[in-house]
């Protein structure tokens, strides 16, 4: 594929991509400016011979702008909220960051000792197949081969970890 | 009102942004899978959350340690290896370890013949750029990293979705590296690999000589022959790393401005034998410059030349040193005769 070609499906796409980020984003406003951004970015980095699906690596592109705005949008406010919170109550903001520091320090490894837990319980086929996944970044079709098993099994065995894995987060917030 | 436990909706939301999840990154997913998962978002703003919590949490067992528990089964060995092989290996495309069944014996031997492996060239081919002599120019790379090319340069890039990997088979390069948690970006240079760790820094490939300059950041070099045990060598911005064939890494601190004056089209000397400044200026053009008599190759000279012109760039040389140049038709030559011999 050309990048001529994936630029006319682009413009295909185009209202459906302006819907699916205000979707997203829950802000219409927006969206045709990060639609906008989806195409500079594969204009600059893209090597357009190597995409097969045109269709779902414009979408996972606008998913990952998204992304990145919500994520974005988020610190903002903790920042914010940590701001407030300091000139409030005059805390020492050197000594509390620091403090802050150790505590998220300890929460991250009793997460980290948890989810681990939960991955361990798993039956030993969904570990595997969500450790490659995860970990060697194979798809879910070169895990499918590397197993020995069908892509649906394996998306099951990824469901099915990524089950235990969100719902112990969860319970840990 | 809200509770530690989820409630039943809630779990239902959480099970279907994990389905959407999965589904939209397994890279199969077409414009109406895409357009289904816009209509389910539209229908409820908390779907928004649920998905994003899914997608952090997915992130969130990034790091090894969340797989790594003490190992209890010689299976659980060879992930481990696996994972540690994939990680250092950058450049594998096939996984020959997947014959290696469940023995960590096999696994070890993985470890010992990697180098081996690694060495060999990939089954894709790679993309090359080079630049002819005098001439420079800037690329930008799939993965938005840029490389300037100084002259007569080449080089041969490899992108894949697991590995970065440049091979400079000669000349001169300056690399500005996007940084990415997942995929390293490697660079092989005669018998070095230089690995970054989020920067910009130039490698220059001069005969067998390697020499590497950090310019931000840090990077981390190694000879290619070294086993993956030997630990890298570390360079922070302003450390220079130079290395020849057989011989240990030699590291020392370097004029930021003079390693990237050829970006302006400048050389900087200081202190460097002329001998070293010839064949440092013969690099941009293609008639060559010599020296006289071997009496003017130790002489040392600080300065800046400029490179615009070759007849120019000779001229301002000679000037600052005191010295004549002589022109033919095949070369230019410096020499110290004041006057030529029939005056």
């Amino acid at each position: 594929m050309s990048l001529k070609e994936l630029n006319a499906i682009f413009l295909a796409q185009r209202a459906n991509l302006c819907r699916f980020v205000a979707a997203r984003l829950r802000n219409e406003a927006m969206a045709e400016d990060i639609v906008q951004e989806v195409w500079l970015k594969i204009e600059k980095s893209t090597t357009p011979e190597v995409i097969d699906n045109p269709d779902g690596y414009l979408f996972t592109i606008a998913n990952r702008l998204c992304l990145d705005v919500i994520r974005q949008q988020k610190r903002q406010k903790v920042r914010e909220e940590k701001w407030t919170e300091q000139t409030t109550t005059k805390l020492d903001g050197i000594a509390t960051s620091q403090e802050q520091d150790a505590e998220s320090m300890l929460l991250q490894a009793e997460r980290i000792r948890k989810v681990r837990l939960a991955i361990s319980k798993l039956p030993t086929k969904s570990q595997q197949a969500f450790k490659l996944h995860r970990m060697q970044e194979m798809s879910h079709k070169e895990v499918a081969a590397e197993m020995g098993i069908s892509v649906s099994t394996v998306e099951k065995h990824i469901i099915r970890a990524m089950k235990e894995l969100v719902q112990t987060l969860k319970e840990d917030q | 009102m809200k509770t530690q436990s989820n409630t039943d909706a809630q779990r239902t939301m959480q099970d279907e942004a994990i389905y959407w999840h999965v589904l939209l990154s397994s890279g199969r997913a077409t414009q109406s899978d895409w357009m289904a998962f816009t209509r389910w978002l539209e229908e409820n703003p908390e779907r928004n959350e649920a998905y994003d919590f899914v997608v952090s949490s997915w992130e969130a067992v990034s790091e090894q340690e969340v797989f790594t528990p003490a190992p209890t089964t010689n299976d659980f060995g060879i992930a481990y290896f696996q994972t540690l092989l994939h990680k250092f290996s950058g450049l594998m495309n096939t996984r020959p370890w997947a014959l290696a069944g469940g023995f960590a014996a096999a696994a070890m031997i993985m470890v010992m013949l990697a180098p081996t492996i690694f060495n060999q060239p990939a089954t894709y081919t790679p993309e090359i750029y080079a630049t002819n002599v005098g001439e420079q120019r800037s690329i930008t790379l799939a993965d938005g990293s840029t490389v300037v090319l100084n002259t007569d340069t080449k080089i041969a890039v490899n992108i894949t979705q697991h590995a970065r990997s440049i091979e400079l088979q000669q000349g001169q390069a300056f690399f500005t590296v996007q940084h990415e948690n997942n995929r390293v970006f490697e660079v092989m240079a005669n018998g070095l690999r230089i690995t970054d760790i989020g920067t910009s820094f130039d490698v220059k490939a001069v005969d067998t000589q390697t020499q590497v300059s950090v310019i931000d950041g840090i990077v981390e070099v190694k000879p290619k022959a070294a086993d993956e045990q030997a630990s890298p060598v570390r360079l922070i911005a302003g450390q220079q790393a130079m290395h020849s064939a057989n011989d240990n890494i030699k590291v020392k601190s370097f004029d930021l401005n003079q390693a990237t004056a050829w970006q302006r089209g400048n050389l900087v000397f200081k202190d460097d034998k002329l001998s070293m400044v010839v064949t440092e200026i013969n690099r941009y053009f293609k008639k060559p410059l010599r020296l006289a008599d071997d009496d003017l190759a130790e002489v040392l000279f600080s300065g800046v030349i400029q490179m615009s012109d070759q007849k120019r760039t000779v001229h301002d040389l000679a000037a600052l040193l005191s010295l004549r140049v002589i022109a033919t038709d095949d070369e230019f030559i410096l020499t110290q005769n004041p006057i030529e011999p029939n005056q």
